[in-house]
């Protein structure tokens, strides 16, 4: 499962994954970091049983733990089931089926967001938008 | 035993004919073998839907009171050509708005009219005797429209190359997002449903067959801009009602950072006339090749990376010279074949009879590229000698060079006239400002951007202006400083373009 961190500016000095990674023994996967001025958030990728013990264990060291929501959704309409998404996705989202439709497993997206500009009938987008 | 068209159109009429998509045509001869599925099939449907930049679209305004004759005309912001009739105008798929830019253009202008949305109108005219009015602004829709007749110069590619990008950087293109370094490839085309590779011999694709086109019944014009037959580029130019066009095939496309595009659907049927005709329409994907093009070069002629079959492009991936590179293709393979199994319901339920052409296309055409009078210039013609100098120097030194040869820039070389680095007026003004080192090591930039002399100066000033730079030492194969391209030069030459 990927949950999103957010750091606080006090903590952003202090190494919390590898103490995290120390303290519960759980393979934590990096998806994406930002880190500016005045936040850093960072995606990780945790095994759905451990999840809870690795948000916890954040949550004690004053980091904001959420879950992560769909990240990006798409709209039916307007896909015409080309797959230019396809070759530009780096976690392999978006597969043809046998049929040469596109399937599509949001689950794995990094949120790198190149199948968005990629995809010629802005069918793809982020879930805030 | 071959059969007439007009036996085929018996059996339509009937309800006897037997109609199948091009891709069951591959499998049934397999197994019928060719003499028996000649007999046995009579119309064979292909398809495609992909983006065809080459289309637009006819309109008849109706008249004004008091009348204008348009000399320009806007729709949604998106320029129509008006340089006809009084209230006759052509909206291409291209062009782009004048507010909204890239974000909408003709092709969407297009798809509105298809889904019924209203329509902003503008035009001006000069006042004649007989249009004496000057300005016009309204809104309409397909329905207010006397004609919306669909034409497109260039559609229905035989097949098309796949782009690829050797280079280090992202290429935005038509088609599609390249990644760097060989990242992805892309690719057009329907392959096995392919209308012309199921008729390559223009047999009985021609002037005035009757085609499915973005759901209406449409017509092949001719042969369309860029035929080229000899190589299997064949094109078709195409015609049909807009007003019976349905969103369902007809669709704008952004391609991000080039420009708009329709994505158009086109069914072809190919009747089964003979043993012949049977043959070529069981074509494969497998036997369908095209050529990968290294789209990371700005040139006209892409260097020419290998051949694939659509076969191992739809496997997802492809050998290129040892890695394994990840297939996308641009058009939707899933839509050509919803669109030739619809065009054979059509042809089963008997609303849609076939039609011989009455002209037969050129096969022999030969596609010659654009006449120029001036070649492109090269770097080498016009870069202008270097001044380079060695890291070792110091700072103020570098200064007394920028000011008594009055330059801006210093490419920085090894002791083997290798380039390193480059230093600026500016990073010098920098260093001397902070009191920061005294080498030009520890200032220099070392990442540095070149050209080579053997480029156009298009790419050149483009690699300028995407890198926000104003010079690029130019370096032979060896990497040794062979002179110096500015914006400042290049600003001159173009000014006299």
């Amino acid at each position: 499962m990927k949950i999103v961190l957010k750091f606080p500016q006090k903590v952003m000095q202090d190494p919390l994954l590898a103490d995290v990674v120390l303290e519960t023994g759980v393979r934590i996967n990096i998806d994406r970091a930002l880190v500016d001025a005045t936040i850093g958030e960072i995606v990780i990728d945790v095994p759905d049983e451990r999840v809870e013990e690795v948000a916890e264990a954040f949550r004690r060291r004053g980091t904001e733990v959420r879950e992560m929501d769909m990240p990006v959704v798409l709209d039916e309409a307007e896909c015409v089931q080309c797959g230019a998404c396809v070759s530009v996705c780096p976690v392999e989202v978006f597969t043809y089926n046998k049929d040469r439709s596109i399937s599509i497993d949001f689950t794995r997206c990094v949120l790198c967001k190149t199948c968005i500009t990629m995809c010629p009938h802005g069918a793809i987008k982020t879930a805030e938008e | 035993m071959p059969k007439s068209l007009e036996e085929i159109n018996e059996r339509i009429r009937d309800g006897s004919v037997h109609v199948v998509t091009a891709d069951e045509m591959t499998h049934i001869v397999g197994e019928l073998g060719l003499e028996s599925a000649a007999q046995e099939v009579d119309v064979v449907t292909t398809g495609t839907f992909g983006a065809m930049c080459s289309s637009g679209v006819w309109m008849n305004f109706g008249h004004s009171d008091p009348p204008i004759k348009l000399s320009k005309v806007w729709l949604n912001d998106v320029e129509a050509y008006a340089g006809v009739a009084a209230v006759d105008a052509f909206i291409g798929a291209t062009q782009l708005s004048e507010t909204r830019g890239i974000e909408y253009g003709g092709a969407h202008v297009i798809e509105d009219l298809v889904a019924h949305r209203e329509v902003h109108l503008k035009a001006v005219g000069y006042a004649t005797d007989c249009y004496p009015r000057r300005s016009v602004e309204t809104t309409i829709n397909i329905g207010d429209l006397n004609e919306a007749t669909m034409l497109n110069p260039r559609n229905a590619y035989q097949r098309y190359n796949v782009a690829t990008n050797s280079a280090d950087r992202v290429f935005y293109t038509y088609m599609g997002t390249l990644l760097p370094r060989f990242g992805n490839a892309t690719y057009s085309g329907s392959g096995t449903l392919s209308p012309i590779y199921n008729d390559p011999d223009y047999e009985t694709i021609g002037v005035g067959t009757k085609i499915f086109l973005c759901g209406a019944e449409g017509y092949v014009v001719g042969h369309g801009t860029q035929h080229d037959p000899v190589n299997n580029f064949g094109t078709l130019m195409v015609t049909g009602d807009l007003k019976a066009m349905s969103t369902d095939y007809l669709r704008a496309a952004i391609l991000h950072k080039y420009g708009t595009s329709l994505y158009v659907g086109i069914g072809v049927p190919i009747p089964v006339l003979n043993a012949g005709i049977a043959r070529k329409t069981a074509i494969s994907d497998a036997d369908i090749r095209t050529t990968v093009l290294d789209y990371g070069v700005g040139r006209r002629s892409r260097p020419e990376l290998m051949t694939v079959s659509y076969e191992e492009l739809k496997s997802g991936i492809i050998d290129l010279n040892g890695k394994e590179v990840r297939t996308s293709s641009m058009s939707s393979f899933f839509k050509a074949k919803e669109i030739a199994t619809e065009l054979a319901e059509w042809i089963r339920k008997g609303t849609f009879e076939l039609a011989l052409p009455t002209m037969r296309l050129p096969n022999q055409a030969v596609l010659k590229p654009m006449k120029q009078l001036s070649k492109a210039p090269l770097v080498r013609e016009v870069m202008l000698p270097s001044i380079t100098v060695h890291e070792e120097i110091s700072i103020q030194e570098a200064a007394k060079i920028i000011v008594g040869k009055q330059v801006n820039h210093l490419p920085v070389v090894s002791a083997d006239k290798k380039l390193i680095g480059i230093v600026t007026a500016y990073d010098i003004s920098k260093a001397v400002a902070l009191n920061k080192g005294d080498s030009l090591k520890g200032i220099m930039t070392k990442r540095v951007i070149t050209a080579k002399p053997d480029e156009p100066i298009d790419l050149a000033a483009r690699r300028l202006e995407r890198h926000n730079i104003s010079a690029l030492p130019v370096i032979d194969q060896a990497n040794t400083v062979v002179g110096i391209i500015t914006s400042e030069d290049l600003s001159k030459l173009l000014a006299c373009r």
